[in-house]
């Protein structure tokens, strides 16, 4: 445990330290971050204009549900993108011998290896929205921000477990960088109730791929209307996911013959 | 000089679109990666099956929606990637010493990924439009005027991120304002949700903006409820700004822009 604590204060160290070189990049992403913030609740201030609920679920609620959605995007395009995602990259330019070599494990190194500091406003501004809304909603309680965190980290790995899984196929396709796309363009369907979809998405998506469980959870846990079968539920997608794309990465790294080889 | 220009223009076309055909799988896969007006189209459809909202039923939405994704798709240029890595790669000082501005190969390659991209996008809107019963909300007889405006649309997109991929030359990293374009585009564009919906003030305000004049127009223009006049004459004040300034962003950063390892 000792060790991962220092290989994290050494990678993150070294990921500020690169930030801290582009500080017009950081103002720009404080910006586009606000912007972007401010368009999504543009939306839900049209919609709620017009409609009372949302797929059932009342503004305030779907506000929470949207600053999840802000939490776990800014997670996957700021976190997860320059860790698990460069794993394309590191196969073909042949870096991932040198992860190998080291003493450590090899799915954590390429897992935790940036932090970057430019995702900060946008986090701040989810937790905002989301404070304000269980404000708003009078479930600011402590039994609801201690399930609130842990269904959020519950969300925050099956994310992960979802990113590892796809991108350890870069050991066999290399040129994969683009399933991310794929994953945002999909995920976006999660800043809005399931509800307010037409009945054959909403089964897609509970499903075929449990995009609704990823924020539909943590927002009713936010909003104190947790359902118990969702509650059992995500933990056990959350540790499945794990255990599985830990298995695929092992399988993988048999596999593997080094990308000159 | 143009027939020079011209021979040059279609070797370069001849070119780009080869490597698009090879990366197609690519170029299909981003088209996947601007679906946020399709899914906002069924968010708002669901909306309106009760009753209409603002004015809209699902089948105006799903006309609305459909072909407010056809400007977007229309509006995604990657001028600032190419740009920012051509600076920091240092490949950008090779496309200086070539006898052409590299503004023309960049408009150049990203017609080139269209000739391959629109096809696809005519074919989703169109299976839409057949799908929801809207193909009878098209006038017809603006078709030539759309077309315009879609591609001053396009140029004003282009030539706006054109203007800020130039501000590379002075700080290596503007990567990040290309998403601010995206998100203004997309929300005061109109492709979040139809602009009508919104109070007449904001609206007016919104107008003043290059964004509604590139995604909600159009669509607008299509369906026969917006006059030609005012909206392609803004289109074209504003395409005119942006390449006023990116000229003098050339200018000025020509000068002083070193050569990454140089």
């Amino acid at each position: 445990m000792m060790r991962v604590l220092k290989l994290v204060r050494a990678f993150w160290g070294n990921s500020l330290a690169l930030d801290l070189e582009y500080r017009f990049d950081f103002l720009v992403s404080a910006v586009t971050a606000l912007f972007t913030t401010g368009a999504g609740l543009l939306v839900l201030h049209v919609m709620f204009s017009y409609a009372r609920d949302l797929g059932g679920w009342t503004f305030h609620q779907a506000l929470a549900l949207y600053g999840i959605y802000l939490l776990l995007e800014e997670f996957a395009s700021g976190f997860l993108t320059y860790n698990i995602g460069e794993m394309p990259e590191l196969i073909r330019r042949g870096d991932l011998d040198f992860i190998l070599l080291k003493p450590a494990s090899s799915q954590l190194q390429v897992s935790i290896r940036h932090f970057r500091l430019v995702g900060l406003p946008a986090y701040l501004l989810a937790l905002g929205i989301l404070f304000y809304a269980m404000v708003e909603m009078g479930s600011l309680t402590m039994l609801n921000v201690a399930l609130l965190i842990g269904f959020l980290a519950c969300a925050m790995l099956t994310v992960y477990a979802i990113w590892t899984l796809l991108h350890t196929l870069a050991f066999w396709l290399v040129r994969i960088e683009n399933l991310s796309q794929i994953f945002f363009a999909v995920f976006k369907v999660a800043r809005f109730p399931i509800g307010a979809f037409p009945g054959p998405m909403q089964v897609v998506f509970t499903i075929v791929i449990p995009i609704a469980f990823m924020t539909t959870v943590p927002a009713s846990a936010a909003a104190g209307m947790l359902d118990w079968r969702h509650a059992v539920a995500a933990p056990l997608i959350a540790a499945l996911g794990l255990w599985l794309s830990h298995r695929f990465w092992q399988f993988a790294l048999r596999h593997y013959t080094s990308a000159s080889s | 000089m143009i027939g020079h220009v011209i021979r040059f223009s279609r070797a370069y076309f001849r070119t780009c679109f080869a490597i698009m055909l090879e990366y197609r799988a690519t170029v299909y896969l981003w088209i996947f990666a601007g679906v946020t007006p399709l899914i906002m189209m069924f968010v708002w459809r669901h909306l309106a099956a009760a009753e209409p909202v603002g004015g809209h039923d699902p089948k105006s939405f799903a006309f609305y929606f459909l072909l407010a994704f056809l400007s977007t798709q229309c509006c995604t240029v990657w001028v600032v990637w190419n740009v920012d890595y051509a600076i920091r790669s240092g490949t950008y000082a090779i496309q200086l010493l070539r006898p052409f501005d590299p503004w023309l190969a960049e408009v150049i390659e990203n017609l080139s990924a269209y000739a391959l991209r629109v096809p696809l996008n005519l074919l989703i809107v169109a299976l839409g439009l057949t799908l929801t019963g809207a193909w009878d909300l098209i006038q017809p007889a603006q078709a030539p005027v759309y077309l315009l405006s879609l591609i001053l649309a396009w140029q004003l997109m282009f030539n706006m991120n054109y203007a800020i991929s130039l501000l590379c030359l002075w700080s290596e990293r503007v990567k990040s304002a290309d998403a601010w374009v995206y998100t203004m585009l997309y929300t005061l564009g109109g492709a979040l949700f139809p602009l009508d919906l919104l109070s007449p003030a904001v609206r007016a305000a919104i107008a003043w903006t290059p964004f509604p004049w590139m995604v909600n127009f159009p669509v607008q223009l299509l369906a026969g409820d917006a006059e030609p006049f005012p909206g392609l004459a803004m289109q074209a004040v504003w395409l005119a700004i942006m390449v006023i300034s990116h000229r003098i962003l050339w200018r000025l950063g020509r000068k002083q822009f070193g050569a990454v390892g140089g």
